[in-house]
């Protein structure tokens, strides 16, 4: 299974909407796809996240190839900007998940624009 | 009063640590366990030997160098292992200290500092007072073996990534700043592989010397 995560608008103000849709480039069955806001860190050898913002689940069973399934989240009101170090950066992405029941996952990303300006 | 979280100082006190924080992936941490265990051990056989020494095995024999020399090593390796964790931590200045009138501040806000100096006879480098940010990330160390084997640690690393010094007069026993937040700069953040974390610092600049500091932690928001 492929995704696609595009998003609606440009740059989101913290406590603002989200939208956007996950496209299925390649489709198959799902347990369930979800969408969610991740502040996501980033090393030359590691990832992490201490903050998620979790859809419910957007579609389960049969997701088919071209389909376009919509989301929208709220941006948390203390949002953070997305902040870039010298060996290290911490910035939001909109994620898409699908569960799949006997195979690999499928995840796709898109950078999130804040109307906070970007730290580097 | 308390300016630090007492576990980790470079957070105020009642700011919560992160995952990276908690966990401690300390640089160097085993290399000063390793010397510190292999001088306990010198020192061992040497007081080993000591007692030793008028058994019918060695009766006869002279054996202080070899006690001497047991008894050197361990010194040298627990000083190498003290030195090692030593040299990880700050030198925290007695002579001079830093007060802020506050620890949560938004970027863009200026902070009052207050440079107290206790001792002046003391200060015999160059005083000065500082706003820092350090990043701190987490990286894989791999180390090798003589016969090739290799491990692999995570390790968590630390660096400033914006620092503005101003000069101190080490002659007035206190002296005022006015410290601005840079607006166009980083947020505090604790995190699971990466964190950034701002400080409030005065430290003593001197020739071949560790440099003395004082600091305080201050919490950035947007």
């Amino acid at each position: 299974m492929k995704l696609e995560v595009s998003l609606d608008a440009g740059p989101v103000a913290p406590g603002g909407q989200v939208s956007g849709s996950v496209r299925v480039l390649d489709g198959g069955e799902v347990r369930e796809l979800t969408a969610q806001l991740v502040y996501a860190e980033e090393t030359a050898d590691y990832t992490g996240a201490m903050l998620r913002v979790r859809s419910a689940p957007l579609a389960t069973g049969q997701l088919t190839t071209g389909q376009a399934v919509p989301f929208s989240l709220t941006l948390p009101a203390d949002a953070l900007p997305n902040q870039t170090g010298a060996s290290g950066q911490v910035v939001w992405k909109a994620i898409a998940h699908a569960d799949i029941a006997h195979g690999i996952d499928a995840n796709a990303g898109a950078p999130l624009e804040l109307t906070l300006p970007p730290v580097s | 009063m308390e300016v630090a979280n007492p576990k980790y100082p470079h957070l105020p006190p009642h700011r919560e640590p992160g995952e990276q924080s908690q966990a401690r992936r300390g640089t160097g941490g085993i290399g000063a366990w390793l010397c510190a265990a292999v001088g306990v051990f010198f020192l061992g056989c040497g007081v080993y030997v000591y007692s030793a020494r008028n058994s019918e095995a060695w009766a006869g024999k002279s054996i202080w160098g070899i006690e001497v020399f047991l008894a050197a090593c361990g010194v040298v390796m627990l000083a190498l292992a003290y030195w090692i964790r030593a040299r990880r931590k700050p030198l925290i200045a007695s002579h001079f200290a830093i007060e802020v009138d506050r620890q949560e501040l938004r970027r863009g806000e200026s902070v009052a500092v207050t440079l107290a100096i206790h001792d002046a006879s003391k200060v015999t480098g160059t005083l000065q007072v500082g706003l820092i940010a350090i990043e701190r990330y987490d990286q894989e160390v791999t180390t090798s073996t003589r016969d090739g084997a290799q491990s692999t640690q995570r390790q968590t690393f630390e660096n400033p990534i914006y620092e503005q010094w101003t000069p101190a007069d080490a002659s007035l026993p206190s002296q005022p700043f006015r410290i601005d937040i840079p607006a166009d700069k980083y947020c505090s953040y604790e995190g699971e592989c990466f964190s950034l974390a701002w400080r409030i610092d005065a430290r003593e600049v001197r020739e071949h010397r560790r440099d003395p500091h004082s600091h305080v932690p201050v919490w950035v928001t947007p």
